[in-house]
């Protein structure tokens, strides 16, 4: 049960770092986010 | 690897984040261990997992205190504490340290600590009259106080798993190794700026804001989320919701207390406000799994290790590279150097104890070691100021402090675990 | 090209793009632990089970384990051999994959358990840097095996709580109320706080809860079925790092201690250098604790060899490190420690002439020799068969319960001179060179 709320908050948080982004204008900053989706991503499939 | 990273950082001016996954992927072509691709790629993703949780904490008490300040829930509380205690600046200054403290206390994070109540207690001080950077220094000091303050310290919890010692009696050395600290610390940044006269002038003007209208509600998502870590650490086996859940729900209630605040785009700007602190989190997972894969961490532990124990040989080195290790990563220093030092000193039952405690109240001030520095960090975003090293300027000396109290603690393991052990049943 | 790159949006997809890149191919050699490799028991297997016979609810997980019966057909005692409770101890996993390869019983049964926590076979740890696999040589090519994690894979058991409690379990107040004078001294299991990550540790868990995590389960279900199974005899397989005191060791449960001492004697000459420790009575979770206190009818050991590759002095990480034991990080603090008691020795007899007290004599920085030809696998794994065949033969000599009898496990010096491998099968299965051995 709680397994689910969590995968729901990593959903989430995978969608506002996408947002952010398309936002950044700084390309590093681009850069950064995409970093971050990296294990968000991959713990929200199950992978690791 | 570190001069890919100073150069990437300084030079080009890289985000540190980028600046450490570039030091990483320098390491991996200086080891030799580029190839096969696939391999060196499963590292440095691997690398970027250490952080796995505290990514989820920091992102959502990034959003839960956005949610606070947005509802203004922050701005009343800020004003109602100034008008209650205003006469009384001594027990207010106390009061404000333990309520920082506090987070940190039950859930072991600094960073829970610094972007909940500390994000609360930023106004109230600078209302008071204390100077943007020193109420920085006082929330980011008290929140890494209250990390390694019982009855949740982890890194003492990880040093214990790493010596087969139970979580038992460690309860009044950190007591001891951080109340007093952390009081010492709030009054000597504070007091020279607050003026009882001025206080109260201060309080009759400082507004409450519309959101005083909602009353006692207001401050619901308070209760909620201190309600919810406390019943996580009085029932463990009924209630594991865990911070980022427990940060969530505060927000939820949040929301409905208020004033109104749309949770899409609160959330979207705290996510703004927190990526770049995530992205150094990953970049310093990387370049830490590249230490070890070419072998520079395991050389950092051993020379750590080889002078004799004593204020010219053991202890400087405790001193100094325990904080240094801490800034990548303080419950990564707890088990990569923690362990070995705990064993390097004397082990009788009480004193190992001691020693624990100590070792885990210096591995703490790692929080404010730059790159990572995430006590400073968030201290800084909570009083706004832009940088956080203005912020750091002031935390030196108490944390120096702190390092030497938990170096005299080992000096005298032997004598004051009499006093502060008790290892019952 | 530039244009487009110039375009925030454009370069936030080729941003994003390269991320799911780099997540795809990581995530692929993620998911390449989760397959098992073959393992290929002696001609004297009687009967393959699952775990979650035990306890259903761990049917179809992937912390179902096999249980591989060794029954002789003979009345006797039963023994269970455990490798894979910590599956980055690799000499553990290896050695009970060794016995499985290899074993006839005579007497009794064996239940052969390679695998005990699956679920940490199925990722490595990060910032451990630790190599997915390692290589052993057979006669007829290298065989792979999986170098996992020391607990449950995360995406199993997620989230971690703060601070890990471990459980009670069902047993204890039945097992008292029969036996009061068990709980000397003993405060029995659980509600020992332990970090968090511990909660993924099944070393740390037993006797488990039925309906606690996966992993608690895991712990829960192995407990039954030692009850269950009535097993008499029970050897966990481990390693630890050299800088570990505990090490180069037997653990025992206070009933399991006479065999162990037994075995200990028995050992020294085979030239197999060990001794015992007894369990701690306030250290709870651990298999040779528990399992002593959750069923009055076992005898439950630990075993630990020297692995320099889980050490936190490590050097980098190479296939060496695991397979021949060989670090030369672990060598250069050897010639460390003999520099800083040279110092500390002669800083004590300064001080002693002076008439004070020295702080320090003596410091140990690894509690294991390591010859700068490594400990390697071959060694580390001689080390847990020959012991467990002592265990056996202590355990019938003192009659410690029904007779067990256990053939076919090639001796220490064998499998030193001829490698593991010798006696293990071929990555495709081949018999092992050693297994023509004539009846005994």
């Amino acid at each position: 049960m709680i397994t689910w709320l969590y995968v729901l908050i990593v959903a989430w948080l995978v969608y506002l770092t996408i947002y952010n982004l398309y936002k950044e204008e700084k390309p590093m900053d681009q850069v950064t986010c995409a970093m971050v989706t990296i294990p968000l991503l991959l713990r929200l499939f199950g992978i690791k | 690897m570190v001069i890919a990273f100073f150069v990437s950082a300084f030079a080009i001016k890289l985000p540190i984040g980028i600046a450490m996954a570039i030091g990483a992927i320098a390491g991996i072509l200086a080891g030799g261990h580029l190839f096969p691709l696939d391999e060196s790629i499963r590292h440095l993703v691997e690398g970027m997992f250490a952080y796995f949780d505290p990514i989820l904490i920091i992102a959502t008490a990034t959003i839960f205190m956005f949610t606070m300040e947005r509802n203004g829930l922050l701005q009343v509380l800020a004003a109602w504490t100034l008008r209650t205690f205003a006469r009384a600046p001594f027990v207010l200054l106390a009061a404000i340290t333990f309520i920082i403290m506090f987070p940190g206390m039950l859930t072991g994070s600094s960073t829970a600590a610094v972007l909940t109540t500390g994000a609360l207690m930023a106004p109230v001080l600078m209302h008071m009259g204390v100077p943007r950077e020193k109420a920085g220094a006082i929330i980011a000091m008290a929140a890494l106080f209250g990390m390694a303050a019982p009855p949740v310290n982890i890194p003492a919890l990880i040093i214990g798993a790493g010596v087969d010692l139970p979580y038992v009696g460690l309860d009044l050395p950190l007591l001891v190794l951080s109340v007093p600290i952390a009081l010492g610390t709030t009054w000597a940044l504070a007091l020279p700026h607050v003026n009882k006269k001025a206080a109260v002038e201060t309080a009759r003007d400082v507004e409450a804001g519309p959101a005083a209208k909602h009353g006692a509600k207001l401050f619901l998502p308070l209760f909620v989320v201190a309600a919810l870590m406390i019943g996580e650490r009085v029932f463990p086996q009924h209630i594991q919701l865990g911070l980022p859940l427990i940060f969530l729900i505060g927000m939820g209630v949040a929301l409905l207390t208020g004033e109104k605040v749309s949770a899409n785009k609160v959330s979207i700007e705290a996510m703004k406000a927190a990526l770049p602190i995530l992205g150094i989190l990953m970049g310093v997972g990387m370049f830490i799994q590249v230490m070890t894969l070419t072998g520079a961490r395991g050389e950092v532990v051993i020379q750590s290790l080889q002078l004799p124990r004593g204020w010219t040989g053991l202890y400087p080195i405790i001193g100094t590279t325990m904080p240094l290790m801490g800034s990548v990563s303080s419950f990564g220093a707890a088990s990569v150097l923690g362990v070995p030092f705990v064993l390097a000193l004397p082990t009788g039952p009480e004193t190992i104890i001691m020693n624990a405690a100590a070792l885990s109240s210096i591995v703490a001030v790692g929080d404010l070691m730059p790159p990572t520095a995430l006590a400073g960090i968030f201290a800084a975003q909570v009083v706004g100021e832009k940088k956080y090293i203005r912020v750091l300027r002031w935390c030196i000396i108490p944390g120096i402090i702190a390092v030497v109290q938990g170096l005299l603690a080992i000096q005298f393991a032997a004598p004051l675990a009499q006093y502060l052990v008790r290892i019952g049943g | 090209m530039m244009k487009a790159l110039k375009d925030r949006t454009i370069r936030a997809s080729i941003f994003l793009g390269l991320a799911l890149i780099v997540a795809a191919v990581a995530g692929y050699r993620f998911r390449a632990q989760w397959v098992d490799e073959p393992l290929y028991p002696s001609p004297h297997l009687t009967e393959v089970r699952m775990l979650s016979e035990y306890h259903a609810p761990l049917e179809g997980t992937p912390m179902d384990t096999e249980l591989y019966i060794f029954d002789s057909g003979e009345p006797g005692g039963t023994v269970l051999i455990c490798g894979g409770n910590h599956p980055n101890e690799p000499a553990g996993y290896l050695a009970a994959v060794f016995i499985l390869e290899n074993l006839r019983m005579t007497e009794g049964r064996a239940i052969v358990m390679p695998r005990m926590n699956r679920g940490a076979f199925l990722h490595t740890e990060s910032q451990e840097a630790q190599l997915p696999n390692f290589f052993i040589p057979t006669a007829h090519g290298e065989r792979r095996f999986r170098h996992g994690s020391r607990v449950t894979n995360p995406v199993l058991q997620w989230p971690d709580p703060t601070v890990y409690v471990n459980p009670r379990g069902p047993f204890w107040d039945e097992i008292v109320a029969e036996h009061p004078e068990i709980a000397e001294g003993n405060p029995g299991p659980g509600r020992q706080t332990l970090a968090g990550v511990d909660s993924r540790n099944v070393n740390r868990m037993f006797p488990g809860d039925p309906r606690g995590t996966i992993t608690e389960q895991l712990a829960y279900a192995i407990v039954t079925m030692i009850r269950e199974e009535e097993v008499d005899l029970a050897v966990d397989y481990h390693e630890a790092s050299p800088e570990y005191p505990t090490n180069n060791v037997i653990v025992a449960h206070e009933r399991a201690a006479d065999v162990a001492t037994w075995a200990e004697l028995l050992l020294s000459g085979d030239g197999v250098a060990i001794s015992t420790d007894t369990s701690a009575m306030h250290l709870r979770g651990l298999t040779h604790r528990e399992w002593g206190d959750a069923y009055m009818g076992i005898r439950p050991v630990l075993l630990e060899a020297p692995n320099v590759a889980q050490g936190r002095l490590k050097g980098r990480s190479t296939p060496e490190q695991i397979v021949e034991g060989l670090d030369m990080a672990y060598v250069r603090v050897q010639m460390i420690q003999k520099r800083l008691n040279e110092r500390l020795a002669e800083r004590a007899r300064r001080l002693e002439e002076r008439g004070r007290i020295p702080r320090e004599r003596t410091r140990r920085i690894l509690y294991v020799n390591i010859p700068e030809t490594g400990i390697h696998i071959d060694v580390r794994v001689a080390r847990h068969v020959q012991t467990t065949a002592r265990l056996v033969e202590a355990y019938n000599d003192q009659m410690a319960g029904p007779p067990i009898g256990i053939a076919d496990i090639p001796h220490y010096d064998e499998i030193i001179e001829n490698g593991s491998g010798h006696y293990l099968h071929g990555p495709e299965g081949e018999p092992p060179a050693g297994a023509a051995r004539e009846e005994e």
